[in-house]
């Protein structure tokens, strides 16, 4: 019955001599109606009538009239962009490294263009802009990003399908509740970074797309990291834990620019989570603990590596911006440190888990100490190896760690 | 085995123990659970269980907290996140998203780049003018869920995790045709600056619009076209291409589908709303223009085998276009929006097959 009404509002622009013609000869009103407001003249219908088309004949001829292409003009074959590449797969295939040949390969430090145009292609002037912010290489590239793109590719896994689960066996109540509070911290960190990567993916500008296409792995595993982590959690008898504090997430969330962003995910934050998961893959349970750590610890080098190599590439190529990320690594720390001294939860489901049970929890606070010590010095070792000795300068509270 | 109490006393009393709040391994939360997997494995729907699985149909914090964990007072607050569960939802999110997973591709090494042999020069341009289009449009797709993403809330994680398999999944097309492109010989072409509907997508406020625009319409329309791929593909890379790619939108798609069919179901009174979302999206997508008339051509000579078969090639682009049209509106049939037939923009009514007699 609402359609009838529908149908009826549709072709009410339809003249009664029309219409009575279109009925006689049993022509669908709608396509009548859809030709007189896609413009086809209604004596033209009129002729389509009277020479006897069935409805399906007329419509091909209006449809031809309307959608065809009768002439090529081959314009668009005629722009001036380099022609004559011939990109061939190496031992890895045809990677991302492969086709940036001829200037197709050129990436420039600013790109001009607003537009989804690729690099390397033309568009008319006179296209509207997509509104992305970052046009400065120095802003998001690193020049690992193609290599890290692609590995990521190649070492996809599925939490569903490449974790042994069935090895999983019950742990004691106290150390099942510790893995579940780190699984929940997990997932509020890799949450964290779905909603930070997915703003800012979207305002880098199509001159870098091999920065897009890396963000998206990040994305991914991000997204992989997350769902892993909630299935631990409630595989083996377990729950999901208490939730954070979350000071460690709002300079993430608030940071103002791209490498802001970098510095505090892919520098600082990923490195303390990487020394989880290895801690985690050392300290597996079973199989399954023991395998989806090091799978996560795979996908985190990839982050940490394309951080170091961005913060190091922004240095090299804008050096009056090294106090400025000094500053937002500060800023990072103090936030972090803020996390490790309001945050019962997570220290102490670490020392469970560290000495071996609720009952060994002061060896655990030994060994975390120790931890904490190493997780500083691996991310230290990381800034320095972006070219930013921080060693001095690193937050108090957060450095204060340090000391075993 | 339950904590014992009076362990916690005794360490408490231990000397150089830290001061212990062990008060998160005694809170009584949502109760324990033991998921197993099925013959896929451990999937999402696998651990939905209980208050795990129950997407609150308003989501009233603005903190990371995931669903079932204990809620911590005084936390800050991450972001504004959209409320409503009918807003965002779709119950297909958790099946698409572990399928993303398991149908994951290289463009690198999964097709067969060695099958690409040197094509005549009309229609190796031909080609690369499609491919060209397909780079610059896909990641229209990975961008605009992109900057949905930090207004999901982690009480509905299922459509975030699902929107990030599709930012994926645009990467790779953007990249595999970028990477045809340079393959034989030519390189790109002419961007089609078909973007006035593009950016409507990114302009969308709302996330029904959004999804009505891209999932429905735009990639509706491109999977069409990708299933169409053998009539455009020259060799085996290219039927590869297309067949993977359509594979993936196939889930963008239905996301999109069964997305539409629950705003409807559950908030019935935005039909009129998506009506005017879809009246100048099509307009805007709209037909054959100025804009995408390059790709046009391009597809005549595909399809049609050079530039003098372009009447084989008109029928066949035709065809096409019908049927992205009548897929078009048999996806709104099966979302619940059957109505849109009667005041569908004339350019695509025009290409409706007649509804099927009830």
């Amino acid at each position: 019955m609402a359609d009838t009404t529908a149908e009826e509002r549709a072709t009410a622009s339809i003249s009664d001599e029309l219409r009575r013609k279109a009925e006689s000869r049993d022509w669908p009103l709608p396509v009548v109606a859809a030709a007189l407001q896609a413009g086809v003249d209604e004596a033209l219908i009129h002729e389509a009538l009277d020479a006897g088309l069935t409805p399906a004949e007329a419509r091909q001829v209006i449809l031809k009239r309307l959608s065809g292409v009768e002439k090529l003009s081959m314009k668009w074959a005629r722009v001036d962009t380099e022609r004559g590449i011939r990109a061939r797969p190496g031992k890895k295939g045809l990677t991302i490294d492969d086709i940036n040949v001829g200037s197709y390969a050129d990436v420039p430090d600013v790109w001009p263009d607003q537009t989804m145009r690729p690099r390397g292609s033309y568009v008319k002037p006179g296209t509207v802009s997509m509104g992305y912010t970052i046009y400065a290489k120095a802003e998001v590239w690193a020049d690992n990003v193609g290599s890290l793109y692609e590995e990521a590719i190649q070492r996809r896994w599925a939490p569903a399908t490449d974790i042994p689960w069935e090895t999983i066996a019950p742990l004691s109540e106290d150390r099942e509740r510790a893995m579940g509070q780190l699984c929940t911290a997990l997932c509020e960190y890799n949450y964290m970074v779905i909603l930070a990567l997915g703003k800012w993916i979207r305002e880098v500008s199509f001159g870098y797309h091999e920065v897009k296409l890396y963000l998206s792995t990040v994305l991914f595993d991000a997204a992989r990291h997350f769902e892993a982590f909630r299935k631990r959690a409630l595989c083996n008898g377990g729950r999901l834990g208490v939730q954070g504090v979350g000071w460690q997430l709002a300079p993430i969330r608030d940071a103002l620019c791209y490498s802001e962003m970098a510095a505090l995910v892919f520098v600082l934050n990923d490195s303390f989570v990487q020394s989880l998961y290895q801690l985690g893959g050392a300290l597996g349970h079973n199989e399954a603990e023991a395998r989806l750590f090091t799978l996560a610890a795979q996908d985190k080098a990839r982050h940490l590596s394309y951080g170091v190599e961005h913060m190091r590439y922004l240095l090299e190529h804008q050096p009056e911006r090294r106090e400025e990320v000094r500053r937002y690594l500060q800023k990072g720390e103090e936030y972090l440190a803020k996390d490790f001294a309001d945050d019962p939860s997570s220290r102490e489901a670490l020392a469970i888990l560290l000495g071996g049970g609720l009952e060994h929890i002061g060896e655990g606070f030994q060994k975390l100490k120790t931890f904490r010590a190493r997780q500083i010095q691996s991310y230290l070792d990381r800034v320095e190896a972006a070219g930013l000795d921080h060693r001095g300068t690193i937050w108090p509270a957060l450095a204060a760690h340090q000391s075993v | 085995m339950a904590i014992d109490p009076a362990v916690i006393e005794t360490l408490r009393k231990q000397p150089d123990m830290p001061e212990l709040d062990l008060s998160w391994l005694t809170t009584e939360g949502p109760p324990a659970v033991n998921a197993k997997p099925g013959r896929h494995g451990l999937t999402l729907d696998d651990i939905n269980i209980g208050v795990y699985g129950d997407a609150p149909e308003v989501a009233r914090h603005g903190t990371t907290r995931v669903r079932g964990s204990i809620a911590r007072p005084g936390v800050i607050r991450t972001g504004y996140y959209v409320p409503e569960k009918s807003d965002i939802w779709a119950d297909n999110a958790t099946l698409i998203y572990e399928e993303a997973l398991q149908r994951q591709w290289s463009s690198a090494t999964d097709i067969p780049w060695e099958s690409i042999e040197p094509l005549p020069d009309e229609v190796e341009e031909a080609i690369c003018q499609i491919c060209t289009f397909l780079t610059e449009v896909e990641f229209i797709a990975g961008d605009a869920p992109g900057q949905w993403l930090k207004q999901i809330s982690p009480d509905h994680f299922e459509v975030a995790l699902y929107l990030v398999t599709q930012v994926m999944d645009e990467a790779r097309h953007l990249d595999v045709f970028r990477k045809r492109a340079l393959a034989n010989g030519c390189g790109l072409l002419e961007a089609t600056g078909a973007t006035r509907g593009l950016r409507n997508i990114l302009d969308a406020k709302d996330f029904t619009e959004m999804s009505a625009l891209m999932h429905v319409l735009a990639e509706g329309f491109v999977q069409t076209m990708f299933r169409t791929g053998e009539f455009i593909a020259q060799n085996e890379a290219e039927k590869m291409i297309f067949r993977l790619c359509a594979q993936d939108e196939s889930r963008h798609v239905g996301f999109g589908v069964m997305h539409l069919r629950y705003v409807l179901q559950h908030a019935p009174e935005r039909r009129e709303e998506i009506h005017h979302y879809l009246d100048r999206a099509e307009q805007l997508f709209g037909h054959p223009s100025d804009a995408n008339s390059g790709l046009q051509e391009a597809l005549l000579i595909t399809m049609g085998g050079g530039k003098d078969n372009i009447d084989k090639g008109a029928e066949m682009a035709l065809a096409l276009t019908k049927k992205q049209a009548n897929e078009y509106m048999h996806r709104l049939e099966v979302a619940g929006l059957a109505d849109r037939r009667y005041r569908m923009n004339p350019g695509f009514m025009m290409l409706l097959d007649p509804p099927k007699k009830r």
